[in-house]
């Protein structure tokens, strides 16, 4: 078993925490991280979720020495690193190419780290065999990166980089290379790893469901800045701006007027049309009604209540059907699970939002 | 980084302590100076005794900095150990060493320090004073800490400015020196304007131009001819059917392990005034015997056959990037096989065209061996340099004022170059699978094609076959006896007494080019690798220039390196002269840019991510160049060795000024052959320099090789008439 031995011996609860103070990095004119703060837990699995080009990678580089920023303080286990490069970070990191080295073997990969900060070979030998074995490699050893499946040079990389004992592990997209059924398989498995070693991950990744599945916690970032940070359920349930509520999962975003009522309650008006919402993210006046699918429901036509609706088109996406319905707020879609109960004879409907899962939030 | 510093400074006190600080006559490894009296001697003394016996003070100041760091390093003494007085110590030690010997000989300030040359102590201490400082100057925060990359970006930068700039320097300063009559300007001025360099008398009925004119007459006429010949070679391989196509690529290696002058001796066997087709002419014709080779034309035809090659080279890679696509593209708009060659191949291949000119003007400006074999009565720059010198006019000023005439030139064009046509490139080599099949060419422009490119390699075929031919005649012209005498008188080997004498003319000047050239040549990728290595893979502060002066030596002609070299080393304070030593700089600093230009394409190609996995995972910057490029780069490393070997071996320009009894090359050695009008022993050395580089060639290419990733080249069918409507 690997053991980080620093976990025996540092009391201090700090050992893995990552503290962003005001951190900011630009390249000439352009600013690719500006002011970004943040507190990593330690032994958490924590991911930077965001569009390219948001700064996640960039941030990401910034953990591991490979950018130094141009402002603000980095802290790792307490220590500032600032300025300290990669070479002396107790920091390791699976490339979102793996980048392994093509003209070693697997073990030579393996142990090249252990290596490097001067260990004797037979015990970088024996310390590679464990990682492999961890990662389901062993016996692997001789065989050269170019022998080996996509998703077994994925797990040499993890290796490479657990062996080391890492007071933070960084992982880069690292599903990206796999084919879709793999993914599923490998981030369970990358998750599973994570807690079993206790080690403090920061895991970059463009794809919200892959970040739901495998974090303790998200960050989105948005033009070098944190959107919102959160569990994924806090994301997902009370988004703080528009672009979290979409980037979070498919929302239908509706401009709207927040008022809020003398007893406190909120409603969102969209012309004539009044919807209760249970909270709020934003204060009164100028907002966006976030309705997810899960708000909505679809009534028949003959219902009095509701708002009167026309189904555009309906799309049988196998176990769901995708509605597309015309509406005098806007164009909402609604997804339906029961397929059975999909009839599409009928065309005009009645639509009705649950206050319980409808929110406000910045325009 | 401490014990670092320690080694450093440890070796260096030690070049202080025990290694003659000044040169000594005939260098360290000769038992001449310790006969003298090795370093207890005033010539022979390390830095030490300079300065308690033979009066040096000033030599004091490196080995005192160099004693303080020593102890700092491993805190002896107590002494304060502030990295900021440090460096300004060991920059103070370093100023001690360097300022005073360059004060001496350029302003006459310290004249005891003047006289004599800096030895092999001087450099281990300036080498480790520098080494100190840059390890101190990264351990202080910049620079990410990396003293390997900061030392090495010094030493770099250290290296060029004395081996290129300094020796270009004293090029400038000789021009301006002062003459023996009138003003500095005025005789500066005369020289570079006299009728002699630009006179245009040869179009107006005159009978010869001054040596610009030709020079860039010559330069515009061969990168013409080149051009079109290496265009015409790249379709003929592209586009055509042409059958030959793997001999034809294998002719681009000739100028390679050519000696450049060695086709314009070819040249004067067929049309010189005993050449064969001379002699023809004259018996069966009756045309006089003429002697238009010596001249113009016969440097341009020798030119031409020399570096079409070059030429095709560059327009290869043109021609294959740009993406059939396109073409096919304008055949699916109606444009018919010529309409697309003129309408869209033919612009896209601009640049690439601009490009194998201006390389072929440089080429051609920079070639020395031709002219010189050729030239007769039409002198151009590069011979005139030489002629200048050791001519019988011996007038260096003159030499210096046409040098940097023709390095304008040639900077010029290089400038022009990268400045215009560094960004248009129309080559599309993407990622994706490009699938198209190339268009063939329409019926007339494949005639003109072949009508091109057929006499060339009929003439180029011709051409080798005189110089292997010519190597066995007995008298060229007159006695057509086959006979091995030529070789006998180069290459004799003798058994006497049981013992191998080899008695042969050739072989002391050819064991000194292979010993010098296998010398140089891993020194020359060393230095180009690790310069191409610090310029895609660090950033530091004037990269970009660095680069630009890195390449832009590559512009410089050797005749100029040449004379700079002798003006520069031929006093001290660094004192080469007639030393092998001065040979092996001079290969390694006219070939790095190349090593330079293979290092940063093979670079290019390793992901970045490799290195920045190995930084992760602790390795600092030597050890990930140690153990992750070293090993990826290898085919790079091997054909940068074998190429800067083979061009130490062809090379004359630069050499010629530079051998000495002691040290004789090959090239110049045939050169004078050449001048005594023995031209079957000139050949028979060429040929045997010849096969020992194709040999070499050949064997790299056997045990390296084949790591060739190039897809196939296909060609479409040639498309039926289009029916016009």
């Amino acid at each position: 078993m690997l053991h980080n031995p620093n976990a025996a011996t540092a009391t201090k609860a700090d050992h893995g925490r990552v503290i962003f103070d005001r951190v900011s990095k630009s390249y000439g004119a352009v600013r690719a991280v500006e002011a970004v703060s943040f507190d990593l837990e330690p032994g958490t699995l924590v991911t930077l979720l965001g569009p390219s080009g948001c700064g996640k990678t960039t941030t990401l580089r910034m953990i591991a020495g490979l950018e130094m920023p141009t402002d603000g303080r980095i802290l790792i286990s307490d220590e500032d690193v600032s300025t300290l490069p990669a070479t002396y970070r107790n920091v390791a990191m699976v490339f979102q190419s793996y980048a392994l080295f093509p003209h070693m073997t697997v073990m030579g990969n393996v142990t090249y780290g252990l290596r490097m900060s001067g260990m004797k070979n037979a015990e970088a030998r024996s310390k590679a065999e464990q990682a492999l074995e961890i990662v389901g490699l062993a016996g692997y050893g001789e065989r050269l990166p170019s022998e080996l499946s996509g998703g077994q040079q994925q797990r040499v990389a993890v290796a490479r980089a657990v062996v080391l004992q890492p007071e933070v592990l960084l992982l880069d997209e690292p599903l990206s290379n796999l084919d879709a059924k793999l993914r599923r398989q490998v981030r369970d498995e990358i998750r599973a790893l994570q807690q079993r070693l206790g080690v403090t991950t920061v895991y970059v990744t463009h794809d919200q469901e892959e970040a739901m599945a495998v974090s303790d916690r998200i960050v989105i970032m948005q033009g070098g800045c944190i959107a919102q940070d959160g569990t994924a359920m806090e994301l997902y349930e009370q988004p703080r701006t528009a672009f979290v509520a979409s980037f979070m999962g498919d929302a239908n975003l509706l401009d709207c007027e927040a008022l809020r009522s003398s007893d406190g309650s909120w409603v969102a008006m969209i012309g004539d049309h009044q919807f209760p919402v249970a909270a709020s993210g934003v204060e009164a006046g100028a907002a966006k009604l976030v309705a997810r699918s899960s708000a909505i429901s679809i009534g028949p036509a003959s219902e009095r209540t509701g708002v009167p609706g026309e189904i555009r088109s309906c799309t049988f996406l196998g176990d769901r059907v995708l509605y597309r319905i015309e509406t005098p707020v806007g164009e909402l879609f609604h997804i339906k699970h029961d397929t059975l109960a999909h009839d599409a004879s009928e065309n005009e409907v009645r639509v009705h939002l649950d206050p319980a899962r409808l929110r406000l939030v910045a325009r | 980084m401490q014990r670092a510093v320690f080694t450093l400074a440890a070796f260096g006190l030690l070049g202080y302590c025990a290694m003659p600080w000044f040169g000594v006559d005939y260098g360290i490894f000769e038992r001449d100076w310790i006969d003298a009296g090795g370093l207890l001697s005033e010539q022979g003394a390390p830095g030490l005794l300079q300065t308690l016996i033979h009066g040096r003070p000033l030599l004091a100041i490196p080995g005192l900095v160099l004693a303080y760091v020593l102890f700092s390093a491993c805190g002896i003494g107590g002494v304060p150990r502030g990295p900021r007085l440090l460096l300004c110590l060991l920059v103070l030690g370093l100023a001690a060493v360097a300022l005073p010997p360059f004060a001496a000989r350029w302003l006459g300030f310290f004249p005891e320090a003047g006289g004599q040359a800096l030895g092999y102590g001087a450099i281990v201490v300036a080498a480790s004073l520098l080494l100190c400082a840059t390890t101190l100057w990264a351990r202080m925060g910049r620079s990410n800490r990396d003293a390997f990359a900061v030392g090495s970006i010094a030493l770099v930068l250290v290296l060029i400015g004395l081996f290129v700039f300094y020796p270009i320097l004293h090029v400038l300063t000789q021009a301006v020196s002062a003459p023996s009559e009138g003003t500095v300007i005025g005789s500066v001025l005369s020289t570079a304007t006299g009728r002699d360099v630009w006179g245009l008398a040869c179009f107006t009925g005159g009978r010869h131009c001054g040596v610009a004119v030709n020079s860039i007459l010559l330069g515009v006429l061969t990168a013409t001819s080149t051009t079109v010949l290496g265009l015409a070679f790249a379709l003929l391989i592209t586009r055509t059917r042409f059958p030959a196509k793997g001999l034809l690529r294998a002719l681009t290696i000739l100028p390679i392990i050519t000696p450049p002058f060695v086709v314009g001796l070819a040249l004067i066997l067929l049309f010189g005034r005993a050449g064969w087709v001379t002699t023809f002419a004259a018996d069966f014709l009756d045309v006089e015997a003429g002697r238009w080779l010596y001249g113009l034309w016969g440097v341009w035809l020798a030119q031409t056959l020399a570096f079409t090659p070059i030429a095709f080279l560059v327009l290869i890679g043109v021609v294959e990037g740009v993406s059939p696509s396109l073409e096919e593209a304008a055949q699916t708009l109606r444009a018919d096989l010529s309409a697309t060659m003129r309408t869209v191949s033919l612009p896209l291949f601009r640049p690439g065209l601009a490009n194998a000119f201006l390389l072929g003007f440089i080429e051609s400006l920079a070639d020395f061996g031709n002219p010189l074999v050729l030239g007769g009565a039409d002198g151009v720059l590069s011979t005139e340099i030489y002629f200048a010198v050791v001519g019988a006019q011996a007038d260096p000023a003159r030499a210096a004022v046409l040098a940097i005439i023709l390095l304008f030139l040639t900077l010029g064009a290089f400038l022009v170059q990268r400045m215009w046509l560094g960004r248009t490139s129309y080559a599309t080599i993407t990622g994706k699978g490009d699938n198209g099949a190339r268009a063939p060419l329409s019926l007339r422009h494949s005639a003109a094609v072949h009508g091109l490119t057929m006499p060339w390699l009929a003439l180029t075929v011709v051409v080798y076959a005189m110089i292997f031919y010519g190597s066995f005649v007995k008298l060229w012209g007159y006695d057509h006896t086959i006979t091995l005498d030529h070789y006998r008188t180069a290459f004799r080997v003798e058994w006497l007494d049981g013992a191998v004498l080899w008695s042969g003319s050739a072989w002391n000047s050819f064991w000194t080019t292979l010993t010098i050239s296998s010398v140089a040549a891993p020194l020359t990728a060393a230095l180009g690798l690790l310069t191409a290595w610090l310029l895609i893979r660090q950033e530091f502060f004037g990269k970009t220039a660095f680069e630009f002066v890195t390449m832009l030596s590559f512009a410089i002609p050797g005749t100029v390196v040449g004379l700079s070299y002798i003006l520069a080393f031929n006093v001290p304070p660094i004192e080469l002269t007639g030393t092998g030593v001065i040979l092996v700089l001079c290969f390694i600093f006219r070939n790095m840019p190349v090593g330079v230009r293979g290092g940063v394409a093979a670079i290019k190609q390793i992901d970045r991510s490799l290195d920045e996995a190995s930084l992760t995972l602790g390795g600092g910057s030597f050890q990930t160049l140690r153990y992750v490029l070293l090993p990826l780069l290898r085919p790079a490393i091997v054909a940068a060795v074998a190429y800067s070997f083979i061009r130490g071996i062809t090379s004359v320009s630069a050499v010629i000024f530079l051998v000495s009894a002691d040290h004789n090359m090959a090239t110049a050695y045939i050169i004078g052959l050449v001048e005594n009008g023995s031209y079957g022993v000139a050949i028979a050395y060429a040929n045997v320099l010849i096969v020992v580089m194709l040999a070499v060639m050949l064997a790299v290419q056997f045990a390296f090789g084949g790591r060739r990733l190039r897809r196939q080249e296909r060609i479409g069918n040639a498309l039926p008439a289009r029916a016009r409507s």
